[in-house]
């Protein structure tokens, strides 16, 4: 069996495991779509916040079950055990999770996209909500990275929390920004150089995450 | 001649614990039991041969090829279980048959299919309805059936009750028939592996305290109840492991047992009262409390 | 073991439904309910046609969704959950993906050409032109338009996912008896008029981007339904003594509801929601049971139809606009122009469908067919689309 095929397999193996909950996640995410759609004010907020604390949670259920879970019911040992190295197991794990979340992740962000360049909505707030887009899934990767490499469940629990923190201050913070400030509220999307600023060093913290990871997981000697 | 497994000089420190300088080999098609008390390195070194752990210096080999450096290719013919070991408990036998299925090409069905009956599984049941007893079936069930060449067994009968610890044995011991097939398998049950081993090795606090053949292990040790007086020269003789003094009889205990060596004992003015042969259990016991106090 | 019978009641039902829908479509314009609204609308209305087309609305897109449920469980049955979603990946989703576009291009431009031309535009098309005389160009409103059908068929495809998670199968298997059937019967409406009370009288067509919450109850429901009698065909059998009252009932139910549509001082919106799922349940119920009585038939020009049913539906309004924008000038018949825009319309869909689909590898992704049984296959041409 090729390698690929076998880092598929962990993956489908992976997506079998957690289905059930997944599941459950897509049907709360088709509610909130649906209650957005509805048109009423009060329906639409809440369906706009149920959406995202959905995006938030799956991030953190996918590390918590796949990860930890893993490791702490000893499911790991059993995956060790068969014809994989390490690394397949890890690219297995990384991939898996990057999957799991980008599924919901793509809809809801693709969703949005097309709210705000086909409605009333001005278009100019496309690149606050891309880049605090971008920001959730950096912040995912980072949580995931250091999931793999720490086996500590506080310590994750931790980061995880410090991370979706900073989600505040950084969306209020980039609305700050004299590249992004004045065109929000505009009918352009004007991608400055500040806002590609921003968006270069999120894509920089997701490389050197995914990098460093793949980095410090060749080097153990242990894998359990 | 080939070995399934072989290892030089193996050193490992693992927090508190080290395995110092293991040297052991298998030659393929051999049954080699492992005894060790808890804590003894059994686990450590079954990791090692898995490619779990990457030992700290010496050579792993394992069919021939370096761990954990050929893992993938290695683990497509072994066979791991161990206590530590956890099926997926939210999902059915079946669903880990397929899994299995889908990556070893030697799966075979009807052979899971049969021993699906014999260890009375049923094979939609969630793993998590599982008994203890019935994981570790299941666990077995999962490895027999893809025919693996090398079997590393972690205490495969630990915790079982007796019906399924009878069953299991049965199935190991048709598994064991194919003469092609290399096992190891430790336990501190000494009784399993007294019944199913070619080989033995002892290890104790990192150590292989002794390795040798079944047959040499049990001829070679003998209880041996004297009349007489114990001198110097007794505890400096290299083949007795233990003796004690229980008036009025001295018992020895000897790992280096023949005719000269009885000839020797009267020769020195003890009078042999009784030779018996010992059970593997009290083998080792002696061999580990000698290794412990030299 | 599934059978592998083809099942020519549900192809020759689905295909009605869709014809039904070309009809239905074509008859907007001469229908006085939606006279201000249809960009299309005649000058000549007539408030028979009316009644029909909004009698045959209440029924056939329940139908079609009763179809589309069917062909779903038949292909999990067929070929397990991950090869029907697959399938649904390549039937619904690259046709939504792909026609969307093409019809919102084609109906803007026939609408800028009509708003230009046009000597007696209906009263949407005269906003159109005054709006573009005043901005400059016609409005574009981005929405599903008629492919609306296909996004909700990948979502409750999504949703089969969700619900086979959920191992429902002991509960189900209650639901298999003659009085779970006439349970379903009766009450099944109490469920829809939940979500007809959320929406406008008569229901539209959920075109938004969203989904729409009502819709997404509504028509999952009857999905649900088809889903049901696939695995319970007994179902059909358990409700035929019953078909001949759901039909009255419906009929009488369809009268009243009627009425209060023209009578703007009847406001109480929930009678008329109940009212309005009585009718569409009860009277997909007694197509379902026609069909299986009647309609389980075959030859190869049934079978071509059916298999080109799916097609014509996709591409039917695009060119239905077209030949209806043409016709609003004549001072014909309203019913001569129903009657020609609904043949020109169906001859141009059959014959694309025939030169374009039918012996070509469009086949794989809009033809017709039911799954074959058996190992997923990269050439299995027959795989239902609905």
């Amino acid at each position: 069996m090729s390698r690929a095929r076998m880092i598929a397999l962990l993956v489908i193996k992976d997506w079998q495991v957690y289905q059930k909950q997944l599941a459950g996640y897509v049907a709360g995410m088709v509610l909130a779509l649906g209650l957005i759609g509805t048109g009423k004010p009060w329906a639409s907020s809440a369906g706009a916040l149920l959406l995202l604390v959905l995006q938030v949670v799956v991030g953190s259920f996918a590390i918590q079950s796949s990860l930890l879970t893993e490791r702490k019911q000893q499911t790991l040992a059993f995956i060790m055990s068969l014809p994989v190295s390490p690394m397949d197991v890890y690219w297995g794990k990384l991939l898996a999770n990057l999957a799991i979340y980008m599924l919901p992740f793509s809809l809801v962000t693709g969703g949005m996209v097309a709210m705000i360049m086909l409605t009333a909505i001005p278009d100019g707030s496309l690149v606050w909500m891309l880049l605090t887009a971008m920001f959730l899934f950096a912040s995912f990767s980072a949580s995931l990275c250091f999931a793999i490499v720490v086996e500590s469940e506080g310590w994750n629990t931790f980061m995880m929390l410090a991370l979706m923190t900073l989600l505040g201050p950084f969306m209020y913070l980039v609305a700050q920004l004299d590249g992004i400030a004045p065109f929000i509220r505009g009918d352009r999307v004007v991608w400055s150089p500040a806002a590609l600023g921003v968006l270069a060093a999120e894509c920089a913290a997701i490389a050197i995450a995914i990098g460093l990871t793949s980095w410090l997981q060749k080097r153990k000697t242990s894998f359990l | 001649m080939s070995l399934a497994i072989a290892l030089h000089g193996v050193r490992k420190q693992y927090g508190e614990f080290a395995l110092h300088d293991v040297a052991l080999t298998l030659p393929l098609g051999q049954v080699m039991g492992l005894v060790g008390v808890n804590g003894a390195g059994k686990s450590t070194l079954m990791r090692l041969l898995v490619g779990l752990v990457r030992a700290d210096s010496g050579t792993v080999d394992v069919l021939g090829k370096p761990m954990p450096d050929a893992q993938v290719e290695v683990k497509q013919q072994i066979g791991y279980a161990s206590d530590d070991i956890r099926l997926y408990r939210g999902q059915s036998l079946r669903w880990h048959m397929d899994l299995i299925g889908q990556i070893y090409p030697a799966w075979d069905e009807t052979y899971a299919q049969d021993l699906l009956s014999r260890f009375d599984l049923r094979a939609s049941q969630k793993l998590g309805g599982f008994s203890h007893g019935q994981r570790v079936k299941a666990l077995l069930l999962l490895i027999f059936a893809r025919h693996p060449r090398l079997l590393l067994l972690d205490e495969p009968t630990t915790g079982l009750d007796p019906v399924a610890r009878a069953e299991v044995l049965g199935a190991l011991a048709d598994v064991l028939r194919d003469e092609e097939r290399s096992v190891l398998f430790s336990s501190h049950n000494t009784a399993d592996i007294e019944q199913l081993a070619d080989s033995i090795t002892f290890l104790h606090g990192g150590r292989v305290v002794a390795s040798d053949d079944r047959e040499s292990f049990l001829d070679r040790w003998r209880r041996i109840l004297c009349r007489g007086s114990i001198d110097t020269w007794l505890g400096e003789d290299p083949g007795i492991a233990s003796i004690r003094e229980s008036a009025p009889f001295i018992e020895i205990k000897t790992h280096a047992f023949d005719e000269s060596f009885l000839h020797g004992l009267r020769h020195r003015g003890l009078e042999i009262v009784s030779v018996e042969p010992m059970a593997l259990e009290d083998i080792f016991v002696t061999t580990v409390r000698r290794g412990a106090n030299p | 073991m599934p059978d592998a019978r083809r099942i020519h009641a549900m192809d020759n039902l689905r295909a009605l439904a869709m014809l039904a829908g070309v009809i239905f479509h074509a008859a907007l314009a001469y229908s006085p309910m939606v006279h201000g609204i249809w960009p299309v609308a005649d000058r000549q209305s007539s408030n028979a046609i009316d009644a029909i087309a909004w009698w045959l609305h209440m029924f056939r897109m329940p139908l079609f969704f009763v179809v589309a449920g069917f062909f779903a469980a038949m292909l999990v049955a067929r070929r397990g959950l991950w090869n029907m979603f697959r399938s649904r990946l390549r039937r619904i989703l690259v046709p939504l993906v792909v026609g969307l576009p093409i019809v919102w291009s084609s109906t803007y431009w026939l609408t800028v050409l009509a708003a230009r031309t046009v000597r007696y535009p209906s009263p949407m098309l005269a906003w159109i032109r005054r709006y573009a005389s005043n901005h400059g160009s016609v409005p574009f409103i981005p929405g599903l338009a008629h492919l609306w059908f296909l996004a909700y068929l990948m979502l409750f495809t999504i949703l089969v996912w969700v619900v086979s998670t959920m191992e429902t199968g002991r509960w189900h298997a209650r639901m298999k008896t003659r009085k779970a059937s006439w349970l379903i019967a009766w009450l099944l409406p109490l469920v829809l008029s939940l979500a007809l009370g959320a929406t406008s009288q008569p229901f539209p067509a959920p075109e938004s981007l969203l989904p729409q919450l009502w819709a997404v109850i509504f028509f999952g429901a009857y999905f649900g339904l088809g889903y049901h009698l696939y695995l319970y065909r007994a179902f059909i059998d358990d409700i035929k003594t019953l078909a001949p009252w759901l039909f009255i009932a419906a009929m009488v139910a369809y009268v009243v509801l009627h009425g209060s549509w023209s009578h703007a001082d009847m406001h109480d919106d929930a009678i008329k929601a109940a009212l309005e799922s009585c009718v569409g349940c009860w009277l997909t119920l007694c197509c379902l049971v026609a069909g299986w009585t009647w309609l389980d038939i075959s030859n190869r020009l049934l079978r071509w139809l059916a298999d080109a049913s799916y097609w014509v539906y996709l591409v039917h309004l695009p060119i239905l606009l077209g030949v209806q924008y043409g016709l609003l000038d004549l001072e014909w018949h309203w019913s001569l122009k129903l009657v020609v825009s609904v043949l020109l319309t169906l001859l141009v869909c059959l014959a694309s469908y025939s030169l374009l689909v039918a012996r070509t590898g469009l086949r794989r992704w809009v033809g017709g067919g039911q799954p074959s049984i058996g190992k997923q296959g990269r050439n299995v041409l027959s795989a239902s689309p609905i």
